[in-house]
Protein backbone atom coordinates (compact mmCIF):
# COMPACT_ATOMS: atom_id res chain seq x y z
CA UNK A 1 0.00 0.00 0.00
CA UNK A 2 1.37 3.42 -0.96
CA UNK A 3 1.67 6.08 1.72
CA UNK A 4 0.28 9.30 0.32
CA UNK A 5 1.84 11.59 2.90
CA UNK A 6 -0.27 14.61 2.11
CA UNK A 7 -4.02 14.68 1.88
CA UNK A 8 -6.00 16.29 -0.89
CA UNK A 9 -7.56 19.62 0.06
CA UNK A 10 -11.02 18.10 0.22
CA UNK A 11 -9.94 15.10 2.30
CA UNK A 12 -8.03 17.39 4.66
CA UNK A 13 -11.07 19.61 5.11
CA UNK A 14 -13.42 16.70 5.72
CA UNK A 15 -11.08 14.91 8.11
CA UNK A 16 -10.41 18.11 10.05
CA UNK A 17 -14.15 18.72 10.37
CA UNK A 18 -14.67 15.15 11.59
CA UNK A 19 -11.87 15.36 14.15
CA UNK A 20 -13.02 18.79 15.35
CA UNK A 21 -16.50 17.44 15.99
CA UNK A 22 -15.96 13.89 17.14
CA UNK A 23 -12.32 13.68 18.17
CA UNK A 24 -9.86 10.93 17.38
CA UNK A 25 -11.69 7.84 18.70
CA UNK A 26 -13.06 6.02 15.68
CA UNK A 27 -16.03 4.60 17.62
CA UNK A 28 -17.29 8.18 18.04
CA UNK A 29 -17.27 8.85 14.32
CA UNK A 30 -20.51 8.69 12.31
CA UNK A 31 -21.03 5.13 11.17
CA UNK A 32 -21.70 6.02 7.56
CA UNK A 33 -18.34 7.74 7.02
CA UNK A 34 -16.14 5.70 9.38
CA UNK A 35 -14.81 3.29 6.77
CA UNK A 36 -13.81 6.12 4.46
CA UNK A 37 -11.78 7.92 7.12
CA UNK A 38 -10.17 4.73 8.39
CA UNK A 39 -9.02 4.05 4.86
CA UNK A 40 -7.68 7.59 4.71
CA UNK A 41 -5.73 7.02 7.93
CA UNK A 42 -4.18 3.89 6.52
CA UNK A 43 -3.07 5.69 3.42
CA UNK A 44 -1.89 9.04 4.75
CA UNK A 45 0.73 10.07 7.27
CA UNK A 46 -0.80 13.55 7.46
CA UNK A 47 -4.17 12.02 8.36
CA UNK A 48 -2.57 10.02 11.15
CA UNK A 49 -0.84 13.15 12.44
CA UNK A 50 -4.12 15.10 12.49
CA UNK A 51 -5.80 12.27 14.32
CA UNK A 52 -3.00 12.11 16.89
CA UNK A 53 -3.52 15.80 17.68
CA UNK A 54 -7.23 15.23 18.18
CA UNK A 55 -6.56 12.25 20.45
CA UNK A 56 -4.66 14.46 22.91
CA UNK A 57 -7.88 16.22 23.83
CA UNK A 58 -9.71 12.89 23.99
CA UNK A 59 -7.20 11.53 26.49
CA UNK A 60 -7.71 14.60 28.65
CA UNK A 61 -11.48 14.33 28.46
CA UNK A 62 -11.25 10.69 29.55
CA UNK A 63 -10.04 11.94 32.92
CA UNK A 64 -13.42 13.52 33.63
CA UNK A 65 -15.91 10.73 32.99
CA UNK A 66 -18.69 12.37 35.03
CA UNK A 67 -19.82 9.13 36.62
CA UNK A 68 -20.18 9.86 40.31
CA UNK A 69 -20.59 6.91 42.66
CA UNK A 70 -24.12 7.10 44.01
CA UNK A 71 -25.15 3.82 45.64
CA UNK A 72 -27.32 5.71 48.14
CA UNK A 73 -29.33 7.10 45.24
CA UNK A 74 -29.71 3.65 43.72
CA UNK A 75 -31.29 2.47 46.96
CA UNK A 76 -33.73 5.39 46.90
CA UNK A 77 -34.63 4.76 43.28
CA UNK A 78 -35.15 1.03 43.81
CA UNK A 79 -37.48 1.77 46.73
CA UNK A 80 -39.88 3.31 44.18
CA UNK A 81 -39.52 0.48 41.65
CA UNK A 82 -42.53 -1.67 40.67
CA UNK A 83 -43.05 -4.58 43.06
CA UNK A 84 -43.23 -8.17 41.91
CA UNK A 85 -46.64 -9.64 42.83
CA UNK A 86 -46.42 -12.65 45.19
CA UNK A 87 -45.93 -15.56 42.85
CA UNK A 88 -45.52 -18.96 44.45
CA UNK A 89 -44.22 -21.59 42.14
CA UNK A 90 -47.00 -24.20 42.28
CA UNK A 91 -46.35 -27.24 40.17
CA UNK A 92 -50.08 -27.77 39.38
CA UNK A 93 -50.43 -24.20 38.07
CA UNK A 94 -51.16 -25.40 34.52
CA UNK A 95 -53.92 -27.88 35.29
CA UNK A 96 -55.83 -26.43 38.21
CA UNK A 97 -58.46 -24.82 35.99
CA UNK A 98 -59.49 -27.94 34.02
CA UNK A 99 -59.22 -29.99 37.20
CA UNK A 100 -61.57 -27.74 39.13
CA UNK A 101 -64.03 -27.72 36.20
CA UNK A 102 -63.99 -31.51 36.17
CA UNK A 103 -64.56 -31.66 39.94
CA UNK A 104 -67.50 -29.24 39.70
CA UNK A 105 -69.05 -31.23 36.87
CA UNK A 106 -68.63 -34.47 38.86
CA UNK A 107 -70.22 -32.99 41.96
CA UNK A 108 -73.15 -31.66 39.94
CA UNK A 109 -73.58 -35.03 38.26
CA UNK A 110 -73.60 -36.82 41.61
CA UNK A 111 -76.16 -34.37 42.93
CA UNK A 112 -78.44 -34.97 39.97
CA UNK A 113 -77.86 -38.67 40.17
CA UNK A 114 -78.86 -38.89 43.81
CA UNK A 115 -81.83 -36.52 43.81
CA UNK A 116 -83.59 -36.25 40.43
CA UNK A 117 -84.34 -39.94 39.65
CA UNK A 118 -86.46 -40.31 42.81
CA UNK A 119 -89.24 -37.91 41.77
CA UNK A 120 -88.89 -38.85 38.14
CA UNK A 121 -89.45 -42.48 39.08
CA UNK A 122 -92.39 -41.62 41.31
CA UNK A 123 -94.05 -39.63 38.58
CA UNK A 124 -93.52 -42.37 36.01
CA UNK A 125 -94.87 -45.01 38.36
CA UNK A 126 -97.97 -43.09 39.36
CA UNK A 127 -98.81 -42.28 35.76
CA UNK A 128 -98.45 -45.94 34.79
CA UNK A 129 -100.52 -47.03 37.76
CA UNK A 130 -103.30 -44.60 36.84
CA UNK A 131 -103.24 -45.73 33.25
CA UNK A 132 -103.37 -49.38 34.27
CA UNK A 133 -106.26 -48.75 36.69
CA UNK A 134 -108.22 -46.89 34.04
CA UNK A 135 -107.58 -49.67 31.57
CA UNK A 136 -108.56 -52.45 33.93
CA UNK A 137 -111.85 -50.86 35.11
CA UNK A 138 -113.14 -49.83 31.71
CA UNK A 139 -115.76 -51.89 29.98
CA UNK A 140 -114.72 -52.19 26.37
CA UNK A 141 -117.58 -54.40 25.19
CA UNK A 142 -119.58 -51.52 23.73
CA UNK A 143 -116.61 -50.46 21.67
CA UNK A 144 -116.46 -53.64 19.64
CA UNK A 145 -118.83 -54.80 16.92
CA UNK A 146 -120.78 -57.92 17.52
CA UNK A 147 -118.81 -61.01 16.70
CA UNK A 148 -115.39 -59.21 16.92
CA UNK A 149 -114.86 -60.38 20.47
CA UNK A 150 -114.63 -63.91 19.31
CA UNK B 1 -38.44 -3.59 29.96
CA UNK B 2 -41.28 -6.10 30.20
CA UNK B 3 -39.43 -7.63 33.16
CA UNK B 4 -39.28 -4.23 34.80
CA UNK B 5 -42.99 -3.73 34.21
CA UNK B 6 -43.69 -7.09 35.86
CA UNK B 7 -41.74 -5.91 38.89
CA UNK B 8 -38.76 -8.22 38.44
CA UNK B 9 -36.38 -6.92 41.15
CA UNK B 10 -33.27 -8.16 39.33
CA UNK B 11 -34.19 -6.35 36.10
CA UNK B 12 -34.92 -3.14 38.03
CA UNK B 13 -31.64 -3.38 39.93
CA UNK B 14 -29.62 -3.99 36.76
CA UNK B 15 -31.24 -1.04 35.05
CA UNK B 16 -30.62 1.27 37.99
CA UNK B 17 -27.04 0.11 38.57
CA UNK B 18 -26.16 0.50 34.91
CA UNK B 19 -27.62 3.95 34.33
CA UNK B 20 -27.70 5.89 37.59
CA UNK B 21 -24.05 7.03 37.69
CA UNK B 22 -23.86 8.17 34.04
CA UNK B 23 -27.22 9.92 34.29
CA UNK B 24 -26.27 11.73 37.49
CA UNK B 25 -22.99 12.71 35.82
CA UNK B 26 -24.83 14.28 32.91
CA UNK B 27 -27.35 16.08 35.12
CA UNK B 28 -24.58 17.26 37.43
CA UNK B 29 -22.56 18.55 34.51
CA UNK B 30 -25.59 20.37 33.14
CA UNK B 31 -26.87 21.89 36.38
CA UNK B 32 -23.63 22.18 38.33
CA UNK B 33 -25.44 20.91 41.40
CA UNK B 34 -25.04 17.38 42.68
CA UNK B 35 -28.15 17.35 44.89
CA UNK B 36 -30.29 18.68 42.09
CA UNK B 37 -28.75 16.12 39.71
CA UNK B 38 -29.70 13.26 42.03
CA UNK B 39 -33.25 14.56 42.35
CA UNK B 40 -33.51 14.80 38.57
CA UNK B 41 -32.35 11.22 38.05
CA UNK B 42 -34.67 9.93 40.75
CA UNK B 43 -37.57 11.75 39.09
CA UNK B 44 -36.58 10.25 35.70
CA UNK B 45 -36.73 6.74 37.16
CA UNK B 46 -40.07 7.43 38.84
CA UNK B 47 -41.40 8.39 35.41
CA UNK B 48 -39.90 5.23 33.94
CA UNK B 49 -41.54 3.02 36.61
CA UNK B 50 -44.89 4.69 35.89
CA UNK B 51 -44.45 4.28 32.15
CA UNK B 52 -43.18 0.70 32.29
CA UNK B 53 -46.55 -1.13 32.00
CA UNK B 54 -47.39 0.81 28.81
CA UNK B 55 -43.87 0.88 27.41
CA UNK B 56 -43.68 0.71 23.61
CA UNK B 57 -40.21 -0.04 22.27
CA UNK B 58 -39.93 3.03 20.02
CA UNK B 59 -36.71 4.14 21.65
CA UNK B 60 -34.01 2.47 23.71
CA UNK B 61 -34.53 2.81 27.45
CA UNK B 62 -31.17 4.55 27.78
CA UNK B 63 -32.07 7.14 25.12
CA UNK B 64 -35.43 7.72 26.80
CA UNK B 65 -33.82 8.13 30.22
CA UNK B 66 -31.18 10.52 28.90
CA UNK B 67 -33.82 12.61 27.15
CA UNK B 68 -35.91 12.87 30.32
CA UNK B 69 -32.87 13.74 32.43
CA UNK B 70 -31.76 16.28 29.82
CA UNK B 71 -35.18 17.95 29.78
CA UNK B 72 -35.49 17.95 33.56
CA UNK B 73 -32.02 19.44 33.86
CA UNK B 74 -32.91 22.21 31.40
CA UNK B 75 -36.03 22.93 33.46
CA UNK B 76 -33.89 23.09 36.59
CA UNK B 77 -31.40 25.43 34.93
CA UNK B 78 -34.18 27.71 33.76
CA UNK B 79 -35.78 27.61 37.18
CA UNK B 80 -32.73 28.43 39.17
CA UNK B 81 -30.71 30.34 36.53
CA UNK B 82 -27.73 28.63 37.95
CA UNK B 83 -24.60 27.74 36.03
CA UNK B 84 -22.04 27.31 38.73
CA UNK B 85 -18.96 25.25 38.45
CA UNK B 86 -19.19 22.01 40.31
CA UNK B 87 -17.80 21.97 43.79
CA UNK B 88 -15.18 19.31 44.20
CA UNK B 89 -16.37 17.91 47.48
CA UNK B 90 -19.72 17.02 45.94
CA UNK B 91 -18.34 15.04 43.04
CA UNK B 92 -17.13 11.62 44.07
CA UNK B 93 -15.54 9.92 41.12
CA UNK B 94 -14.65 6.28 40.75
CA UNK B 95 -10.88 6.33 40.91
CA UNK B 96 -9.08 3.33 39.49
CA UNK B 97 -5.57 4.59 40.30
CA UNK B 98 -3.70 1.88 42.21
CA UNK B 99 -1.45 3.91 44.50
CA UNK B 100 -1.77 7.13 46.43
CA UNK B 101 0.45 9.31 44.24
CA UNK B 102 -1.32 8.23 41.09
CA UNK B 103 -4.62 8.90 42.82
CA UNK B 104 -3.60 12.44 43.63
CA UNK B 105 -2.38 13.04 40.07
CA UNK B 106 -5.54 11.56 38.68
CA UNK B 107 -7.71 13.72 40.93
CA UNK B 108 -5.77 16.80 39.96
CA UNK B 109 -6.19 16.02 36.29
CA UNK B 110 -9.87 15.29 36.73
CA UNK B 111 -10.36 18.57 38.56
CA UNK B 112 -8.67 20.62 35.84
CA UNK B 113 -10.55 18.96 33.00
CA UNK B 114 -13.84 19.11 34.90
CA UNK B 115 -13.32 22.81 35.56
CA UNK B 116 -12.59 23.45 31.88
CA UNK B 117 -15.74 21.55 30.87
CA UNK B 118 -17.85 23.39 33.44
CA UNK B 119 -16.84 26.71 31.87
CA UNK B 120 -18.39 25.75 28.53
CA UNK B 121 -21.94 26.84 27.70
CA UNK B 122 -24.45 24.27 28.87
CA UNK B 123 -25.37 22.89 25.43
CA UNK B 124 -21.75 22.37 24.46
CA UNK B 125 -21.12 20.58 27.78
CA UNK B 126 -24.08 18.34 27.18
CA UNK B 127 -23.11 17.51 23.58
CA UNK B 128 -19.56 16.59 24.59
CA UNK B 129 -20.76 14.53 27.55
CA UNK B 130 -23.21 12.55 25.43
CA UNK B 131 -20.88 11.87 22.52
CA UNK B 132 -17.52 11.59 24.22
CA UNK B 133 -18.34 10.29 27.70
CA UNK B 134 -21.51 8.33 26.98
CA UNK B 135 -20.35 7.03 23.58
CA UNK B 136 -23.63 7.96 21.93
CA UNK B 137 -23.89 8.06 18.16
CA UNK B 138 -24.46 11.50 16.65
CA UNK B 139 -28.07 10.61 15.87
CA UNK B 140 -28.80 9.36 19.38
CA UNK B 141 -27.20 12.40 21.03
CA UNK B 142 -29.09 14.73 18.69
CA UNK B 143 -32.29 12.86 19.55
CA UNK B 144 -31.66 13.25 23.30
CA UNK B 145 -31.03 16.98 22.88
CA UNK B 146 -33.88 17.30 20.38
CA UNK B 147 -31.70 19.06 17.82
CA UNK B 148 -30.43 18.21 14.32
CA UNK B 149 -27.17 16.35 13.72
CA UNK B 150 -25.77 19.51 12.10
CA UNK B 151 -26.57 21.52 15.22
CA UNK B 152 -24.97 18.83 17.37
CA UNK B 153 -21.81 18.89 15.27
CA UNK B 154 -21.64 22.65 15.60
CA UNK B 155 -21.90 22.38 19.40
CA UNK B 156 -19.27 19.64 19.51
CA UNK B 157 -16.81 21.55 17.32
CA UNK B 158 -17.18 24.78 19.30
CA UNK B 159 -16.96 22.94 22.60
CA UNK B 160 -13.85 20.99 21.68
CA UNK B 161 -12.16 24.12 20.32
CA UNK B 162 -12.81 25.98 23.59
CA UNK B 163 -11.59 23.03 25.65
CA UNK B 164 -8.45 22.74 23.60
CA UNK B 165 -7.70 26.40 24.23
CA UNK B 166 -8.46 26.34 27.94
CA UNK B 167 -6.49 23.12 28.53
CA UNK B 168 -3.58 24.14 26.32
CA UNK B 169 -1.65 25.65 29.22
CA UNK B 170 -2.01 22.38 31.16
CA UNK B 171 -1.49 20.17 28.14
CA UNK B 172 2.08 19.09 28.83
CA UNK B 173 1.45 18.64 32.56
CA UNK B 174 -1.73 16.74 31.94
CA UNK B 175 -0.44 14.47 29.21
CA UNK B 176 2.78 13.93 31.14
CA UNK B 177 0.83 13.00 34.24
CA UNK B 178 -1.20 10.36 32.52
CA UNK B 179 1.76 8.55 30.97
Amino acid sequence: MTDQTLLSAQDREELTFLLNCYGGYEHHWPEESRAYFLDLLERSEEARHLRQQALELDYLLDHAPAEPACSHLQTRILADAPRLPINRDWSFKGIWRPLSALATATAFGLFLGTTTPAWLHEQDTSELQEAYLAFSTTDFTDNFLEGDLN
Amino acid sequence: MSRVAQGDPLACRNLVQHHTGPLVGLAQRMTGNSQEAEDIVQEAFVRLWKQSPDWTPQARISTWLYRVVHNLAIDAIRRTKRQNTMSDEKMEFIDPAPDQQQKIQHKDLTKKVETAISQLPERQRTAITLVHHRDMSNKEAASVMEISVDALESLLARGRRSLKMSLEQHRHDLLGAQS
